[in-house]
This record gives structure tokens, C-alpha cells and sequence, in this order.
């Protein structure tokens, strides 16, 4: 059952060991107060942006110029409006759901392609590890916006766009923590075991390494989401993610800060919202992580 | 997996670290900038929207380096205090041939640099060909972008003696003069070029009312007064221009005292301040217009109804007083008030009236609705507050049927894409100009021999004979009502074609202390401190 460390007396058969994990997992998770409250948030949020369709939001890109900037608590508009005199309570909602969408599709497409780069490379060693991490490497070398805001350049602006840009440099996340863990489990006896059994390579890897890495993939996948989040807000924020008039947390953060000083509530909305999913996301993260983790268990 | 954890961990916590450290250093240097009041000994703090590129007067083409520019050279005229008509500077007068081609110019007398060089003749001939003749030892110390646009139809600088001086033009060029008071026509000191090749720029010498005294890249130009100045000397000892690119920030300067007077101040700021006793807001409307390019060359936007559907469509009114606050105005067509005698006052805006877009609409066949590509900048210099301002477009255009679809560019590439036209691109692409002349913008955005391919800026292909003949004739009519005339009819031909939306015309800014005293704004965009001074 255990990852790395050697627990010789459990079999490879991981058909029986993922629901006892589940189990187990779920009950460490609960233990965990800021845990338990993030996971709250979140599933607010998330029902709130599915059920943006169906709410009774005003239409998030109806303007109203002359009805600009209303404050917080203004008649008809909860949370006041934007510069453009637009709803900020709809807009949020609906933009939650491009914000929330980028961010689990951009972690989504990292977690596949950085999780085979490790697997592959930390399964076979050698040249095909050196080359794969060096290249994750060169990847890493860059500043990390400075790299999605080149490829932005190349792609065009737009949030599709923007999300394949996050998802690429946040490949090496994925790649490097998969990695390592493969390499520890290759060394392991229920691996051996497969290999004596003659199993093919392919099956090894992705029956039986694949189930014991997920756990990694899983923490690093909630702890990244919260940036994906941030990181295409702040793509949307200098105006090369989400085109208007679609509503995205960076971008309406992005067109408050002119505001600032006259009408803060217009940046501190958006702001908050990024605020409040990223902490949520980064406590149930770390309740992952140790409910995962078997040195704890 | 524990080492493979903190490796990540630490680099994202280099992340957090990284901003920390910026927003400490940010707070740092406004706490530095914002101590101390200035006394009537200290120099006055400009709060500019940007780094200067150079200092040279030929080799710049952005009013954020004009402002500095103007305060260290002189041209041989200027621009009167309040408008654009033309006045002697470092000519005290001038003749104009009845043909139009030979302009005589007598210097003034006892004018020197700063750095000693005489005022003479020879400099003005040997600033013009400089930028002009190819073969002129310091043209290498370029290049000279507008040089050509401006004085490519000078022949010949010949020196007659040493206070007069001719310029023979190869054909007539009604904005000549005017040309000759535009920054580009700032003359610099010869034995500077001489000494310093195309560093000059960086050591700029003129014969202007400051003389310059230190660059710090990214940090400030300083100028002092130049007590021997031809027209009076300054009354403050000199004036700093620090670069702010952010608006906000440059707001946040002005009231901690880390600027005494900022430009282009954001619309909502204006709109506080202008109440706020504590502050100064100056407000003057500029040769600027902003429009909207439409795609003459593709459907809908090849049938005029589709195109005055559109002028209709959007709210002027609304965003010019809601969405800018007033700090524009609206246009009427393409060519701005501030230009006085040339613009003409009869023409009414097009109306807001979204039923009649619709009615324009329909019967253009297009009543099912329609979509287009929309490109607007994330900001450039004179688009005023470009995705706000498209944004608050978008929805009008959605009310009549029209779905207009946005693209954003950065300011750099939005030109690119533009300038090279936009057929089977986009539909509409935002546009302003700024011109000191009212022939520049409609003689390089609305000819037909201006189309992109032939290296012109009219990006949508517009094609009107009668406004090419209007627009060429009116280059060459040396009289200045006969001139008028042809530009009043191309005003009212181009408003009906409507190649353009036509939106705004641009108030510009300045936010000042109330100590800061005789500055007046000027309708070229130009900030001359000549006249400033500490209020008691």
C-alpha cells in the first residue's frame, strides 16, 4: 500500500488497496478543520458558477455607463458595479466559471503531459531521463510568466490560449515531483516482482507504478490549481487572457486598478474571490497531502 | 516524494518572496519621494507619463518627449499661447513668395546656446540638412522618422547672411509654417551634434528657457533655468520631469509631494480633483480624434447604411461624459475643433439613435443580425481608455444586432496589425491621431492614395475622388481661405461616406499644487513651463 517505503507484507494489487485508501484518506481529511472549511468554499463556489446559468443574475455584460461605480450594497446591484456600470455580483459568478474552468483544465492538461514526462523518464533512466529533464529543465529556467506571456505572443491573446500557455510552464511541476517518486518505487519489490513475472514494460508502468505515483500527482494537482487560477488572472490582468466582454477574475481585477482610490470595491471583488479559492484550494491541499502521505499514517 | 516537494515548494516560495521584495521597494521610494516640501528654491517636479527615448528634437516622435523638448529649444516660430496659429520665435519675421515655394526668414539677434554656439544662418541650415540630405556628414546620427512627413518638399536651406535665411520648396506646401513650429522643427545646437555623434540626445543643447543638466534613466531629466534666456528668464530655478508610467501612481505622486504637477491624469481622478481645493486640474481640448476604422472593402461594412447604422449605434454622449468623465469631447468628423478656422462647426454629430440603426440595418439586409471582428488596444498614446471605451461599443453595437467580436492587442502589435490594413482581419479596429497641422490626418488616413500598400494609414480603403482632389488641392493653396473651404467641403463629404466612426476628441490634463503658478495648457499637447512660478 505505502509508496515508497518498503512494506514487503503488501501485495501489488492495487484493486484491493484503493478503496481501503479512500477510506482512510477521507477520514485523516476530516481531521482537518481548515481542510474541511476549504473544501466548504470551494464546493460554494463551484455550485454557485455551475448554477450561474439558472440564477437570477443580470445579464453580466449589460452596460449602464451613467450608472457607473455604484458602491457595494447599491439598489439592484449586491456588490455595486464596474466602470461600464456592468453588475459585479454577475459578473463575478460568471467569471467565476471561466476563472474556476481555466484553472482545472490548464492544471488537468499540466498533470497529464508533466505526469508521463516523469513516468517515462523516471521509469527508464538513463539517456530518455536525461533528456526529458533536461529539457523540463530548460522549461523551468524561464520565469514562469515571463514564459507564458511569450507564448501568449505567439498563440494570439485569448483564454484558450492563455490557458495552453499556464498549462505548458506548469508542465515541469508535474514532471520533477513524478519523477522522483517513480524513481524510489522502480527500486521496490512489488515492481520486481511484475518484472520476474514478465509483465511488459507498459503494464508495469501504468499498472502498477501509475497507481502508486497518484497520490503525488493528486497534491501536486490541488496545490497548483490555486495558481493556475492566479496565474491566468494574471494573464487576464495585463489584458492577454479572456477577451471582453467575458468576465474572468484577473481580468476584472485588471480594469479596477484604475479605480483604486475612488472606488476600491471594484478590484477588491475579483481580488478577494482569486483570494478566498486559492486559500481554500491550498488548505485542502495540504490536508491532502498529509492524509496521503504514508510516513504519516 | 519529500524531496521532491520542497523543491517546489521553494520555488514557489521564491515567487511570493520576489513580490514581497518588490512591494517593499515600492513603498521605500514613495516614501522618499514623498517627504519634504519644496521651497521657492527648488526646481518643479513634472510627473510625466513615461521615459523619454531621447532628447534629440529630430530624432523624437512622442509628445512625452516633446514636453521636455520644448522647454530646451526653440524653433524658428512657435505656436501662439493659446492656439495654433504660428508666431516668430528665433525668427522675428518671415516672407512667402506669392507661388508658395520660397520662404525668407530673418533671425533674431544676440541669440546663443547654452552652449555658447551663436545663433545663426548657418545652424538653421545645417539643422534642416541634417535631417534631409543624405549626404550631410551628421545625417548618420539619426534616423529622422519625421523628417520627410514634414519638410520632404524642402528643395534648399540657403544662407543669404547671417540673420537671414531661405527655404525653397520643390512644390507648395500649405502646412509648412506650421510644420516649422511642430517639435520636429526645434533647433539644436551644431557644436553639440558635432561633439557628441548620435549621443546628442542624451546631452541635448538648445536655445530654449531651461538648459539641461542631468538624465538618470528611469529616474528623472533635470533642467535648470537659463538666466539668459531671449524672451525673459524663468522664474523657478528649474524643472525635474520623472518618468510615471502608472496613472494611478502618478496620482498618488501629486498628493503625497512627490510631483507638483502631473499629465494625463486618469478620468475619474480628474473628475475628484477638479473638486478637491487642495489641487489644480487644468483642461484643454487637443487636435486629437478618435474613431473607429471601419473595413470598407468587405461585407457589411462595404454599404454606407451599414456604416452610419453604426455611427448611430453608439453612444457618443455616454462615453465621452460617463465612461472618460469629460475628459473628451464629441467629434463630429475628421478633423478636431481645436483646429479653429479648418474645422467645420456645421457638421452635426451623428445622432444616438439605436431605431434608426436598426431601420439602417434592416434594410441593408443585415436584420437577422450580424458579427465582426473588433480590434482595440490595451492602451497607446492618445487611445484615451481603449478596452473601456470598446467594451461600452460592444454592448451598443449588441443592442442593434451586431456582434462584435474583440480582439486585444498590445499597443505595438495593434499598429502593426492596423497599419498594414485590416482586410480579412477585422471589421472595426479603434484608431486616434494627433496631429499639429488639420492636413496631416486626413491627407495620410482618408486618400485614396493613402491605402497601406501604398505606405499610407488608411487601413480601411477608403476611396472618395472629390476628397482626394479636396486634400491634394488643399496641400498647395497658399491662400488660407480658399484652403478652409476645401477642407469644410471634405468634412462633410467624408461624414456621409462615414469611413469612420467618429467618437472623441481628447481634453488633455494637468493636475497641479496649488503653489504652482502661470502655467497655461496648450492645445498642441505641449506643456511650456516658460512662464512658471512658486505661488506665494
Amino acid at each position: 500500500m505505502s509508496a515508497s517505503t518498503a512494506s514487503p507484507d503488501q501485495t501489488p494489487d492495487d484493486g484491493v488497496v484503493v478503496p481501503r485508501r479512500g477510506g482512510t484518506t477521507w477520514r485523516r481529511l476530516k481531521r482537518n478543520r481548515l481542510s474541511v472549511a476549504g473544501l466548504i468554499v470551494l464546493a460554494i463556489v463551484v455550485l454557485l458558477a455551475l448554477l450561474a446559468p439558472v440564477l437570477p443574475l443580470i445579464d453580466p455584460a449589460a452596460t449602464n455607463p451613467a450608472n457607473r461605480l455604484q458602491p457595494i450594497g447599491s439598489e439592484g446591484h449586491l456588490l455595486g458595479t464596474d466602470h461600464l456600470g456592468r453588475d459585479l455580483l454577475s459578473r463575478l459568478i460568471w467569471g467565476g466559471r471561466t476563472s474556476l474552468s481555466v484553472g482545472v483544465f490548464a492544471t488537468l492538461i499540466a498533470a497529464s503531459i508533466g505526469s508521463l514526462i516523469g513516468l517515462i523518464a523516471g521509469f527508464f533512466g538513463g539517456a530518455t531521463d536525461n533528456s526529458l529533464m533536461r529539457g523540463i529543465d530548460v522549461l523551468m529556467a524561464f520565469p514562469y510568466l515571463l514564459l507564458a506571456i511569450a507564448l501568449v505572443a505567439v498563440l494570439g491573446p485569448g483564454l484558450v490560449n492563455a490557458m495552453i500557455a499556464i498549462s505548458i510552464v506548469n508542465i515541469p511541476f508535474f514532471a520533477r515531483a513524478v519523477r522522483g517518486t517513480t524513481v524510489s518505487l522502480v527500486a521496490s519489490e512489488y515492481v520486481d516482482a511484475a518484472r520476474a513475472l514478465a509483465f511488459s514494460r507498459l503494464r508495469i508502468l501504468f499498472r502498477e507504478v501509475l497507481p502508486n505515483v497518484m497520490p503525488t500527482i493528486i497534491i501536486t494537482m490541488s496545490t497548483t490549481v490555486g495558481w493556475m487560477i492566479t496565474e491566468t488572472a494574471g494573464l487576464s490582468f495585463l489584458g492577454l487572457g479572456a477577451q471582453p466582454p467575458t468576465s474572468d477574475w484577473g481580468a476584472m481585477l485588471g480594469a479596477g486598478r484604475e479605480f483604486i482610490t475612488r472606488a476600491p470595491h471594484v478590484m477588491i471583488v475579483p481580488g478577494s474571490a482569486i483570494f478566498l479559492v486559492v486559500i481554500s484550494l491550498n488548505f485542502l491541499g495540504d490536508g491532502l497531502r498529509d492524509a496521503l502521505d504514508p510516513r504519516l499514517k | 516524494m519529500q524531496s521532491n516537494d520542497t523543491s517546489t515548494g521553494r520555488w514557489r516560495r521564491r515567487r511570493t518572496t520576489l513580490v514581497a521584495t518588490a512591494v517593499v521597494a515600492a513603498l521605500i521610494l514613495t516614501a522618499c519621494a514623498g517627504d519634504g516640501q519644496a521651497g521657492s528654491d527648488d526646481p518643479v517636479v513634472v510627473g510625466q507619463v513615461a521615459e523619454p527615448a531621447s532628447l534629440d528634437p529630430h530624432v523624437v516622435t512622442a509628445v512625452n518627449d516633446f514636453r521636455i523638448n520644448i522647454n530646451l529649444y526653440d524653433g524658428l516660430v512657435q505656436y501662439a499661447a493659446d492656439s495654433l496659429e504660428v508666431e516668430p520665435a528665433l525668427a522675428v519675421d518671415w516672407t512667402i513668395s506669392d507661388d508658395g515655394t520660397l520662404y525668407t526668414f530673418e533671425l533674431r539677434e544676440g541669440v546663443e546656446f547654452h552652449d555658447g554656439t551663436p545663433f545663426d544662418a548657418e545652424v538653421v541650415k545645417f539643422n534642416f540638412d541634417r535631417m534631409l540630405d543624405e549626404d550631410h556628414p551628421y545625417h548618420d546620427t539619426g534616423p529622422f522618422p519625421l523628417a520627410q512627413q514634414f519638410y520632404g518638399n524642402l528643395a534648399e536651406v540657403r544662407v543669404v547672411d547671417e540673420q537671414t535665411v531661405e527655404f525653397e520648396l520643390s512644390s507648395p506646401f500649405a502646412p509648412f509654417l506650421s510644420n516649422l513650429a511642430y517639435p520636429t522643427g526645434l533647433l539644436i545646437s551644431p557644436a553639440a551634434v558635432e561633439a557628441h555623434g548620435e549621443d546628442v540626445g542624451r546631452n541635448p543643447v538648445g536655445t530654449g528657457p531651461y538648459v539641461f543638466s542631468e538624465w538618470q534613466s528611469n529616474e528623472f531629466v533635470t533642467l535648470e533655468r537659463n538666466p539668459d534666456y531671449w524672451d525673459g528668464a524663468p522664474e523657478v530655478p528649474g524643472v525635474v520631469f520623472r518618468p510615471i508610467t502608472e496613472s494611478q501612481t502618478r496620482v498618488n505622486e501629486l498628493m503625497s509631494g512627490g510631483a507638483d504637477m502631473i499629465v494625463e491624469v486618469p478620468p475619474d481622478d480628474v473628475a475628484a480633483l477638479r473638486d478637491d481645493p487642495e489641487f489644480m486640474v487644468g483642461e484643454q481640448a487637443g487636435p486629437h480624434v478618435w474613431f473607429l476604422i471601419l473595413n470598407l472593402a468587405e461585407a457589411p461594412f462595404d454599404d454606407v447604411r451599414m456604416r452610419k447604422a453604426v455611427n448611430m449605434a453608439i453612444d457618443k454622449e455616454s462615453i465621452v461624459n460617463d465612461v472618460l468623465q469629460g475628459t473628451a469631447t464629441v467629434a463630429n468628423g475628421p478633423i478636431a475643433e481645436a483646429f479653429g478656422a479648418a474645422y467645420n462647426p456645421d457638421l452635426e454629430p451623428y445622432p444616438y439613435d439605436p431605431d434608426a440603426a436598426r431601420e439602417l440595418i434592416e434594410e441593408a439586409g443585415y436584420g437577422d443580425g450580424v458579427e465582426g471582428t473588433f480590434y482595440v488596444t490595451e492602451g497607446g498614446s492618445g487611445m484615451l481608455d481603449p478596452v473601456a471605451m470598446g467594451e461600452a461599443m460592444q454592448a451598443d453595437l449588441r443592442d442593434v444586432g451586431i456582434d462584435a467580436r474583440i480582439s486585444t492587442f498590445e499597443w505595438n502589435s495593434f499598429l502593426n496589425e492596423v497599419n498594414a490594413g485590416i482586410e480579412g482581419k477585422a471589421d472595426m479596429a479603434q484608431m486616434a491621431w494627433m496631429t499639429a497641422d488639420p492636413d496631416t490626418l486626413p491627407f495620410l488616413t482618408l486618400r485614396s492614395g493613402a491605402w497601406p500598400d501604398e505606405g499610407g494609414f488608411n487601413s480601411g480603403y477608403y476611396a472618395n475622388e472629390r476628397v482626394d482632389e479636396l486634400l491634394e488641392a488643399a496641400q498647395i493653396e497658399v491662400d488660407e481661405d480658399a484652403r478652409i473651404a476645401m477642407y469644410h467641403e471634405m468634412q462633410e463629404i467624408v461624414v456621409e461616406d462615414a469611413p469612420w466612426v467618429f467618437v472623441a476628441s481628447w481634453k488633455q490634463s494637468v493636475a497641479m499644487s496649488p503653489r504652482v503658478d502661470g502655467f497655461e495648457l496648450h492645445p498642441s499637447f505641449l506643456l511650456r513651463l516658460h512662464d512658471l512660478r512658486w505661488a506665494d
